[in-house]
């Protein structure tokens, strides 16, 4: 066998993925081809090398802000995305009996005589009601100058 | 639950298990971090990667087509992540290099202080090497070195032939050797 063996090919036969005939010429081969066999060394160093390179680790912080994201996005994907009227009024931190004080503004629906709200619409609730409080504490707020100014004449 | 199987722990997630999903993160963080850091030369990237991938896991849990084939879903989603950040930052050398500007802020290919683990000089030789082979060669090679897949699931995550994979793993073998002689 002339000495045109590919190195790929060497790779295969330490890897036992050549086909049995072709093994055994190549091994035969390997017996006076100092150049194959260093090569074929080679390769076995090298796999050695590869199983044993250590695992490489994420440093301390880089695994505390992983599992933080995501701790956070698995609260938010595992919430309910239809809630109870008891789980609204513990989403907005009232007891039941305040929230009959808004229950009719509400975005609920009904389903067999029982009220649900959609999370997503609550929120939009939520802060569609934060606008008009700012909005309302800014009126009163002007008119509060107003009143002031106008004492003070 | 080490004795359960991927697809049950994400069944189980899907059912609310949050412990299921830590437990999926517990199994698979180390490798994933490993394949990103292999694919993209530097540890800061490969931390990102590694949230990202298990961010999309957790938003994708119900879209995964349970049939014993999480590792390869989700080194897919990482090799994904890993081509974009790649692609971004190749962007961003060019952009760099075309205005004049110094690169003392890219990410270096250094390891940092907290990763010199590899005492043996060949060790690390070997690191920097596979670090040089041609993108390709370099994700085939992590996968069927460090995560011992199979051709086939290898060929899964790549999205390409069975015999494509050999190829890329005996020449990167190969190429590995030819500097190691």
């Amino acid at each position: 066998m002339a000495c045109d063996i590919r190195y790929e090919e060497i790779g295969e036969f330490a890897a036992g993925e050549l086909p049995a005939e072709r093994a055994r010429e190549l091994e035969q081969h390997l017996r006076s081809c100092a150049n194959c066999q260093r090569r074929l060394d080679a390769v076995r160093a090298v796999d050695t090398g590869l199983a044993r390179l250590p695992r490489l680790l994420p440093s301390p912080g880089g695994l505390h802000r992983a599992r933080r994201s995501l701790s956070e996005v698995l609260r938010r994907t595992q919430e309910p995305e239809l809630m109870r009227l008891d789980e609204v009024a513990e989403f907005l931190r009232i007891s039941l009996d305040e929230l009959e004080e808004v229950v009719a503004e509400l975005p609920a629906f009904e389903v067999a005589g029982q009220l649900r709200v959609r999370r997503a619409k609550l929120l939009e609730w939520v802060e569609a009601r934060e606008r008009s409080y700012r909005r309302s504490s800014a009126q009163s707020e002007v008119a509060r100058a107003f009143a002031d100014t106008i004492e003070s004449h | 639950m080490p004795s359960l199987a991927d697809d049950d722990l994400v069944q189980m997630y899907r059912e609310g298990d949050v412990d299921a999903f830590d437990a999926l993160f517990d199994r698979y963080h180390v490798a994933i971090y490993n394949f990103a850091r292999t694919m993209l030369g530097h540890s800061d990237g490969a931390e990102d990667v590694l949230q990202e991938v298990f961010l999309a896991v957790a938003r994708a849990a119900r879209a995964y087509d349970a049939r014993g084939r999480f590792r390869a879903w989700l080194f897919r989603l990482a090799r994904n992540h890993c081509l974009n950040r790649l692609q971004s930052d190749r962007l961003r050398r060019r952009v760099i290099a075309e205005s004049g500007l110094d690169l003392a802020d890219a990410p270096s290919g250094e390891p940092s202080p907290a990763e010199q683990v590899d005492r043996d000089e060949r060790l690390a030789l070997l690191r920097q090497l596979i670090g040089e082979l041609p993108e390709r060669q370099r994700e085939a090679l992590a996968l069927y070195a460090f995560e011992e897949m199979s051709y086939q699931e290898i060929a899964d995550v790549l999205g390409i032939p069975l015999n494509t994979v050999r190829t890329l793993i005996h020449r990167a073998r190969a190429a590995l050797a030819q500097r190691f002689e």
